[in-house]
């Protein structure tokens, strides 16, 4: 039989070498660190899942959290192809849901919220979605409805998340209310409200604030 | 190399010193003329272990010149660039069938004649079969995938015939190759991203697969003897041979993928050397008779001179080389486009019979096969491009694409390049699935030399049909 070559052997080393630089399957656990913790204030995996955006507030931000990446904008327009493309499979199992054992019926939701209507790309941590489609303005884009002029009021994040398009047309990502971000995200917000105001004075609605 | 021709021995008794004179002639020239058939073998049909003719793996790719090293974002990454399973979010079954029709025709040139015939065969088969299974993650992307693909089409056909007549005597021969089979490459594959903007991925493979040869050759020399007012076709020989050869093998792929911009993204492949095995066993038949066919009275069929089953049987290990692969591709709006390059220098490839150091003959062998690879295998690069439009609305997507697939030999053998030119139409169906359809066109001739009396043309049509379905 043949002989396993040594550039295999060296890939597969290398491979190993690299687990866990940038992928995290597990969040590590973080609170109430020390000697005094008891078992009750470990929190498990799903509180962390359901919870991630009361300490990461910029987790749906491209490059930290999930959520990133450079898709196409035909993606939010027609959110069948977000779907099929880029929407991870546990975002609709549960993974992010208390009710994740209740049983079929359960399966696509996050709360009482169905996957399907949130749109093809808004993960099940940012709520108050869908996402509703901004017409074509060169850049495209989308934005959660209820985040134009007011926050909204999260249940993860304390704020509305606005899905909205960066620069070059097909980088999109969600950017959460200045209130709710931290100051490595300030740039960001401030370029994207401009954008947003741009948008909406083309759309001939008041701008937000 | 395989599809050996038999020994021919043996001799018999003869009639008169013409006629033995014709029959030593005819039983030295059989052999030299079937290895001459043989490097034609070993260049057009059996070319697939040798040479670099992926027969495709995926609508999606081939319905864009095959370009898949950036831009694959389903199972079809398990071959192209594993590193490009990262991107696949949901478990996704992937399966796909394929279809050749493949024309031959061949041009031999005898005398200032030319003998032209033609041939097809049509083949429809799975040729792709594949899990992806995304693991969930917090950050970044974790993905395996299982998959089998049919990477290499032994699939052809071709035929010949010819007779050249010097003065008083004429030579014909004729014979035709039939081959089916193909190599499966089994593949295990992980991707993960490593960086926000870098994948890296490693996909190992266990090749398998049969080859199944057949071979009809005949071949006379015809005198006409002024003293006996005769022609004298002496003798005939028949060639009957069948030989399979079943292949095993281990290869391994690594990749990266690494996002440059948000309209660029980059892919890198290489694939480590393929340790093929490969035991052959079959049997070659071996018949020759004296016909003396006079003007004055019906055909006299003296004897038979002999006829002879040898049974062929050989193993022997083929390592072809490296594989260096690069493709670029770019989002505009709802235009894709790609471009891929592969390299392999083929002249780095190895053979060995596995116990050549008993076996003259097998030690012959070995020594023209390993001379062919220095002297007439080449370095190869084949260069893609592609394109593909969507209609989101729709669901639809428009595909074309072309690619230039250098035969690896020397120049010499070839009359006209391997290219292809592709088309393909895409569906999404609700947002669970989807069907690719993909049309390949494209061919190459080739030549026993330059400028060569022997041409053999072929022309593929592929079709392709590969469904995703993700859960």
């Amino acid at each position: 039989m043949a002989r396993i070559h040594p550039a295999a052997v060296a890939t597969v080393a290398i491979l190993f070498g690299v687990v866990g630089c940038y992928t995290i399957l597990q969040h590590p656990i973080t609170e109430n660190e020390g000697p005094e913790r008891t078992e009750s204030d470990v929190h498990s995996q799903e509180y962390y899942r359901q919870n991630c955006l009361d300490c990461h507030a910029d987790y749906a931000t491209y490059p930290y959290g999930y959520f990133y990446g450079f898709y196409p904008e035909y993606y939010f327009e027609n959110p069948r192809w977000g779907y099929y493309y880029a929407y991870p499979w546990w975002w609709d199992h549960g993974w992010y849901s208390q009710d994740a054992e209740a049983g079929p019926d359960s399966l696509g939701a996050v709360g009482t919220t169905k996957a399907e209507r949130r749109g093809g790309m808004v993960p099940p941590y940012v709520d108050r979605a869908p996402a509703v489609s901004v017409p074509s303005t060169g850049v495209g884009g989308y934005r959660a409805p209820g985040s134009e002029g007011t926050p909204g009021k999260g249940t993860a994040g304390g704020g509305s998340p606005t899905v909205s398009p960066a620069k070059g047309g097909t980088k999109t990502r969600i950017v959460l209310p200045a209130d709710t971000t931290g100051p490595g995200d300030q740039k960001d917000q401030t370029s994207d409200k401009s954008e947003e105001k741009k948008k909406a004075t083309r759309r001939g609605v008041p701008p937000p604030p | 190399m395989h599809h050996r021709q038999p020994q021919v021995s043996g001799t018999g008794r003869c009639l008169r010193v013409l006629v033995l004179a014709l029959i030593g002639a005819a039983v030295i020239l059989w052999p030299i003329r079937a290895v001459r058939a043989q490097v034609h073998d070993d260049i057009a049909l059996s070319q697939q272990v040798l040479s670099s003719d992926l027969f495709g793996a995926d609508a999606r790719a081939l319905g864009m010149g095959n370009t898949n090293l950036a831009l694959s974002r389903d199972g079809s990454a398990l071959i192209y660039n594993p590193a490009n399973l990262a991107r696949i979010k949901r478990i996704e079954l992937r399966a796909g069938l394929s279809h050749l029709k493949l024309d031959s025709k061949t041009r031999l040139l005898a005398g200032g004649t030319e003998f032209p015939e033609s041939h097809d065969i049509t083949k429809t088969k799975i040729n792709a079969l594949s899990l992806t299974v995304p693991v969930p993650t917090y950050r970044g992307s974790l993905v395996f995938g299982f998959g089998v693909h049919r990477l290499n089409s032994f699939d052809g056909v071709k035929g010949w015939h010819g007779r050249v007549a010097y003065g008083d005597t004429a030579q014909a021969d004729s014979g035709r190759a039939f081959e089916t089979g193909g190599l499966w490459k089994w593949s295990a594959a992980g991707a993960m991203d490593i960086s926000p903007r870098l994948s890296v991925g490693l996909a190992v493979h266990l090749l398998t697969g049969r080859d199944e040869y057949r071979f009809n050759g005949t071949s006379d020399f015809s005198i006409y003897d002024p003293q006996s007012n005769a022609t004298v076709t002496d003798p005939f020989t028949q060639t009957d041979q069948s030989n399979g050869i079943d292949f095993a093998g281990v290869s391994a792929t690594a990749g990266l993928t690494y996002t440059l911009s948000s309209t660029l993204t980059a892919g890198l492949t290489v694939e480590t050397p393929q340790y093929l095995t490969a035991e052959e066993s079959g049997t070659a038949e071996e018949a020759a008779w004296w016909i003396l066919d006079t003007l004055s009275s019906a055909y006299v069929w003296e004897r038979q001179l002999y006829d002879s089953v040898f049974p062929t049987a050989s193993n022997y290990t083929v390592v072809r080389p490296f594989t260096f692969g690069f493709g670029l591709a770019g989002t505009f709006g709802h235009l894709n486009a790609a471009g891929d390059l592969h390299f392999t220098d083929w002249s780095q490839t190895d053979f060995s019979y596995d116990n050549a150091d008993l076996d003259p003959v097998l030690q012959a062998d070995e020594a023209a096969t390993l001379r062919f690879i220095q002297d007439d295998l080449k370095e190869a690069l084949s260069w893609h491009l592609g394109a593909e439009y969507l209609f989101p609305e729709q669901g639809l997507t428009l595909r074309a694409g072309y690619f230039r697939d250098p035969l690896p030999v020397d120049s010499r053998f070839i009359e006209s390049q391997r290219q292809y030119v592709t088309a393909g139409v895409g569906f999404l169906i609700d947002r669970v699935m989807t069907l690719d359809l993909a049309y390949v066109h494209g061919g190459y001739e080739l030549r026993n030399d330059d400028p060569g009396t022997y041409f053999a043309k072929y022309k593929t049509r592929r079709v392709f049909v590969t469904f995703g379905y993700r859960i």
